[in-house]
């Protein structure tokens, strides 16, 4: 009887139902893999569920008709500066937040979504080391659900400069040794428990077959459990946790000279791979050899330069592709920038740069530099449900954003106030 | 167990170089990655400045190093080969004093770090010949590159290595700045006397020190003696630093003179108008100068001895054996539209002195191999010699006549400037 | 003393000097001459040719392997007195003013110019004002007071559009508007003035006009006695000097300057047969010329079509005696060896009208002679001997290498 009630009840309780939306017969171009001319995408819970030529509509799904429209993932804009703080240091402060400095309440953040950009890194303001930048989404929730990292990335800018140098050479040299000590600490530790496993499965042998090596018992001697290194304090962790690569760092200089300065300073530390995304403002293609060698990711403004002091165009980003680097497009600029941005992308192809990696520019790279790629920058099963729909081809310069998604939750239709 | 690993031993040594021998074809794609780069400049009138010109002759670079010259040299597959008949081949051009070539503007510190190896200015020194540089900190620039100010004591020794930030620095600091010694007053100098003073006194118990310790005659507990503070002056004693100062006048000139008549050492006079009032003293001294010929320093006739500056200065300090290197009136890139007075025309400077009565050899010394000593690079800088640097240019004629170009620049071995392919001069052909 | 060397300088003058040089540029029809003899009397040049027989008696200046020139001229020179002296800024025209009164003749910076082989400078005012006032054409050498040095007063109108004038002459002119208005209104008034005085020298009026010493000079300008030097810079400010005044007031112009691109107007000048003095610079800064190149003015103009082409040294912003050096690195940048030479000699004589006395050997010019110890282009020739009509005026083994 009471299992009969248990069971009615269970059947009964209220489930809260899934939110389920579906795009049909939409020209996806998912940047993780080929373009699906007639493609339906599901999302669920916020997540993309499935997207495919065949994909099966679910039943009470909602659909957003897509005929006619095209598909990408939630635009990218890895490094901008909403709500920089006044502080402008000097100094080395890798802790400092740009969350707590964040202010979602902007203005800027209701209109932005339109122009078809989802997802922002927004960096601290401050000196040298200046602290550990965010990402967020403009998913209309609470703040701390708008920001999907607090500690997306961590920013250092980067001068030709005596003082500057220094000071990076000392930080990271000291992050270093905590980073070697680590290492010995793990070498030791693997050495320990194998030398402990062996003496266990020998001393079981022993007592096994009854024999007991006086002699030999009184020659081994103690294992000793290796000590674990001194913690680094919360600082310099986070200087750890780039020199290991755990934590992007995203290095700000003005000129390919200060750049040229920063690897002169990294080469001196062996053994270490940080994953760095160089903000070079300007003539990075005079470093394209060097960039390329590296397999750099380098970040620029979808803008040409001017070959210096001529009238001859030449598309930095395009230079440097071809050199073997990587792209990635941002802009710090206000709401305008963001419009524009894509007509400076087609740009960028018209003089040259590859479409695809001018359309992975500021999908899937821009997410890997906030190490948010796992959710982020494509249309793949699994990944949040950022999904922007165009009227035509991203590069067309009639092409308009429709709708936009965030985590499956719609932030824009266009024509709806 | 010993026998086993005896032969394990001899296995060990013996068998690895039994393989060696025959090489896995993995080892050779190891070894291209370590496969030596050769350039040769074929055919060209090589001046190599301390053995004489050699015509028609090749100069072979492997790496970044001049590895052979002469006739008729067998080239290794692969060389890359320039033909430069009909052309001169010399040392890239060293100005011994310059300001802001390859330096980015506003900085502060050390010098070698403010480099901007993708600086315009770098390319135009390549354009105008010059392969290394001693720089200064100071208003500099001139229309490129900002002015940079003097934020603290540097100088050092750069090469012109576009686009290679760890190859430019050479020497840092370059020289140790004794214009206290000028520029003070009896108490200043007084200071500097002292200090150099100290420095004696520190080398003698240090010789006495070392003597005793060889004896084994040392104290207990005996250290060796400290510097207390004067280790530059220890240095430029030892001659392990080059000292420089300016000095313009026969007096300011005398006053220096005076200090390493004291402290015999290694030291560069910058300025020098009124040196060819006193060659045999310079001469005496050792010091070297840094001389800019055609510096007009107009003649006191109230004053009743020779006075001011003179186009025959070169050539009088040369009689003396005084040894100089020689830059323009403007020690920088000055694109203001002023023609023939700085470093885009290095050699032409060196052309006046010529004018001056000064010969022709000792004229291009002074731009390349003595201007590299007295900067502290000649083992390596200076001359087209084996085993120096390959920093080389190819002219398109004599360097002292005023049409003359560079058409291709060398640095470390590697190709950086090519007047065809860059656009400064290209539209400008010579007859 | 003083009388007896004076007396000494007189009988040189009156009696024959032949000068043999292993090269005679003439820089005239002559042409150019080996082994060669100038002969030189009374202060003029008699004869010059490869078969001169030189008349007994004559004083003989052997110049051995040196290569002979005519002494070089420069139109656009500020060091004939005491640099301080060549900018009055209180109106922005100053017709009334000229350098006559500033001129010092022991200067040393002559000196160093006639040391330097250049003989004959057109000293004008500086460009503080639109109108600095009239220069005088005078040797660089040779004489104790101005009026020994005079070739010529007045020399030219001295007119300055474009940077200098803008620091302030006190009225308009902080713009081309007004720069240009002033001038056209100074103009005016002297053209006015020059009618009136034609008239009535002509007997068409009896009316006698007011005599205005400030404006007397000037008609000299539309009588095309002398020319106009016009300070100009770029583009712009050439077209307005030449549409203004050549081509609405007729006067015979020189250009002066024109850097920053100017060059590209070119044919505008050529078609109307106009002077270009270029100088000091002697290349834009590479962005002028959105190629990033180094663009030798001179040549610009030479290919742009001009054929009455000079160089100056706009001394001292570049010392006078560098003017051969100037003409050299002209030719550096591209333009031809002849062209270059005669911009420093004929070229500039032409222009201000001097040609009959200056610029070339041939008979019945100044005895302006100077000896080369190699060719004068090379940088590493230099000056032996100057001769300024007639008279030694330096000599490197008499007087000490000055250059």
């Amino acid at each position: 009887m009471l299992a009969l009630l248990a069971a009615a009840l269970l059947q009964e309780a209220p489930k809260t139902p899934d939110e389920v939306t579906a795009i049909t017969q939409v020209r996806a171009i998912p940047i993780s893999g080929s373009d699906i001319e007639s493609a339906t995408i599901v999302i669920k819970n916020g997540k993309i569920a499935e997207i495919g030529k065949d994909a099966k509509v679910p039943e009470g799904a909602t659909i957003i008709p897509g005929k006619g429209l095209v598909a990408m993932p939630g635009f990218v804009n890895a490094y901008t500066a909403f709500s920089w703080s006044r502080s402008m240091g000097g100094g080395s402060t890798p802790q400092n937040l740009a969350f707590d400095e964040f202010n979602p309440a902007l203005d800027i953040f209701d209109v932005l979504p339109r122009t078809g950009f989802t997802t922002y890194g927004i960096a601290p303001g401050g000196g040298v080391i200046a602290g550990q930048g965010l990402a967020m989404k403009l998913n209309g929730l609470p703040k701390e659900q708008m920001v999907v990292s607090r500690s997306a990335f961590l920013r250092i800018h980067v001068r030709a400069d005596s003082s500057v140098k220094d000071m990076l050479r000392r930080e990271f040299e000291a992050a270093k040794k905590h980073l070697d000590a680590e290492k010995k600490y793990e070498d030791e530790k693997k050495k320990y428990e194998e030398e402990k496993k062996k003496r266990e499965e020998e001393e079981k042998k022993k007592k096994e077959s009854g024999k007991t090596d006086e002699k030999k018992d009184e020659k081994t001697q103690p294992l000793q459990e290796p000590k674990p290194p001194q913690k680094p304090d919360a600082r310099m962790q986070i200087l750890v946790n780039a020199l290991k690569g755990e934590l992007p760092v995203v290095l700000q200089a003005e000129s390919p000279a200060a750049v040229a300065h920063f690897w002169q300073i990294l080469e001196t530390l062996e053994g270490v791979a940080p994953r760095i995304t160089y903000l070079c403002a300007s003539e990075a293609w005079k470093a394209a050899d060097r960039f390329g060698e590296k397999k750099a990711t380098v970040m620029l403004l979808p803008r040409l330069e001017f070959v210096p002091f001529t009238h001859d165009r030449l598309n930095t980003a395009a230079e440097l592709h071809r050199a073997g680097a990587k792209i990635v497009f941002a802009t710090a600029g206000g709401y305008d920038a963001h419009e524009d941005f894509l007509s400076g992308v087609a740009e960028m192809v018209k003089y040259g740069l590859p479409r695809e990696a001018a359309l992975k520019a500021f999908t899937l790279h821009a997410a890997e530099v906030l190490g948010i790629e796992k959710s982020s920058g494509s249309l793949e099963a699994g990944k949040d449900g950022d999904v922007v729909l165009l009227s035509g081809d991203p590069l067309s310069a009639t092409s308009r954003v429709t709708r936009v998604l965030i985590q499956g939750r719609p932030v824009y239709e266009e024509g709806k106030p | 167990m010993r026998r086993i690993a005896g032969s394990i031993l001899w296995l060990l040594t013996f068998g690895s170089a039994w393989a060696q021998e025959t090489p896995k074809k993995d080892d050779t794609k190891k070894d291209d990655a370590k496969k030596p780069v050769y350039v040769a400049l074929v055919g060209g009138d090589v001046t190599t400045v301390t053995k004489g010109t050699l015509r028609g002759a090749t100069v072979l670079i492997k790496d970044s190093k001049i590895h052979r010259i002469g006739h008729g040299i067998p080239l290794p597959d692969g060389t890359v080969q320039h033909d430069v008949r009909g052309r001169r081949v010399l040392p890239g051009f060293v100005a011994c004093s310059a300001y802001g070539l390859g330096v980015s503007g506003w900085g502060g510190g050390k010098l070698s770090d403010m480099l901007d190896p993708y600086s315009e200015t770098v390319q135009l020194a390549l354009a105008s010949g010059i392969t290394t540089a001693y720089l200064e900190l100071g208003f500099g620039g001139g229309f490129f590159g900002g002015r940079t100010m003097s934020l603290g004591q540097g100088s050092a020794v750069v090469k012109m290595a576009y686009g290679r930030l760890d190859e430019m620095t050479v020497l840092e600091p370059a020289a140790v700045d004794l214009s206290a010694w000028t520029q003070g007053g009896a108490s200043q100098r007084h200071g500097v006397r002292e200090k150099f003073g100290k420095a004696r006194e520190y080398l003698q118990k240090l010789d006495d020190f070392e003597k005793r310790k060889s004896q084994n005659r040392l104290k207990p507990n005996e250290q060796a003696p400290s510097t207390g503070g004067v280790e530059q002056e220890v240095k430029l004693l030892k001659g392990e630093a080059l000292a420089r100062v300016s000095a313009s006048t026969a007096d300011e000139i005398r006053v220096v003179l005076q200090l390493l008549s004291d402290f015999p050492m290694k030291c560069v006079l910058v300025g020098v108008d009124e040196g060819w009032t006193l060659p045999e003293e310079i001469g005496r001294s050792n010091a070297y100068c840094i001389l800019t010929p055609r510096n007009r320093v107009y003649r006191d006739r109230g004053v009743n001895r020779p006075n001011g500056s003179s186009i025959e200065q070169a050539a009088i300090l040369r009689k003396a054996g005084v040894k100089f290197g020689i830059v323009p009136t403007s020690p920088m890139i000055d694109l203001d539209g002023i023609a023939g007075r700085d470093l885009l025309n290095l050699p032409l400077e060196a052309a006046f002195a010529v004018r001056g009565g000064l010969d022709e050899q000792t004229a291009i010394e002074s731009i390349t191999i003595t201007a590299a000593e007295l900067i502290g690079v000649s083992n390596r800088i200076g001359s087209i010699e084996e085993g120096k640097d390959a920093d080389l240019i190819v002219l398109d004629g004599d360097p002292f006549d005023y049409r003359t170009f560079v058409d291709l620049t060398f640095v470390n071995g590697r190709l950086l400037y090519d007047k065809e392919k860059s656009p400064y001069f290209s539209h400008l052909k010579r007859k | 003393m003083l009388a007896l060397l004076f007396a000494l300088a007189v009988q040189e003058a009156e009696s024959t000097v032949a000068i043999r040089a292993a090269k005679i540029l003439t820089m005239g029809p002559p042409g150019v001459l080996n082994e060669g003899v100038i002969l030189v009397r009374g202060g003029k040049i008699v004869a010059v040719g490869e078969r001169i027989v030189i008349p007994p008696g004559a004083r003989v200046i052997d110049g051995g392997e040196s290569w002979a020139m005519p002494g070089l001229v420069d139109l656009h020179c500020h060091i004939g007195g005491s640099l301080w002296d060549i900018n009055d800024m209180v109106h922005p025209t100053n017709p009334e003013l000229n350098t006559k009164a500033t001129v010092e003749p022991a200067s040393e910076l002559l000196a160093d110019a006639a040391a330097g082989g250049v003989t004959t400078v057109l000293y004008i005012p500086g460009s503080g004002t639109n109108i600095g006032g009239f220069g005088v054409l005078m040797k660089t050498g040779g004489g104790r007071t101005i009026d020994d040095l005079v070739v010529r007063f007045p020399g030219a109108m001295k007119v300055a559009q474009a940077w200098n004038p803008e620091r302030g002459g006190g009225d308009l002119g902080l713009t081309r508007m007004g720069m240009w208005w002033i001038l056209r209104r100074q103009l005016d008034r002297a053209k006015a003035y020059h009618t009136a005085w034609t008239n009535f020298e002509k007997g068409l009026t009896k009316v006698k006009p007011e005599s205005r010493p400030d404006l007397e000079l000037m008609r000299g300008l539309f009588q095309r006695r002398y020319p106009v030097i016009i300070h100009t810079a770029d583009a712009r400010d050439i077209m307005g000097t030449v549409r203004i005044f050549h081509d609405e007031y007729g006067l015979e112009v020189i250009l002066s300057h024109g850097e920053d691109n100017a060059y590209r107007v070119a044919p505008e000048i050529a078609k109307r047969g106009l002077h270009m003095d270029v100088g000091p610079r002697l290349f834009d800064p590479p962005f002028w010329s959105f190629q990033n190149r180094i663009v030798g003015i001179p040549a610009e103009y030479w290919k742009g079509g001009v054929r009455r082409l000079s160089i100056n040294t706009d001394s001292p912003v570049v010392p006078e005696e560098d003017l051969m050096f100037q003409a050299s690195m002209a030719v550096r940048l591209g333009l031809p060896e002849r062209i270059a030479l005669e911009a420093v000699t004929v070229a500039p004589s032409k222009a201000v009208l001097a040609e009959d006395r200056v610029g070339s050997i041939e008979p019945g010019r100044d005895a302006d002679v100077v000896l080369w110890s190699g060719p004068p282009l090379d940088v590493r020739s230099h000056v032996r001997t100057t001769m300024i009509r007639g008279k030694i005026v330096y000599d490197s083994r008499r007087d000490g290498r000055r250059n």
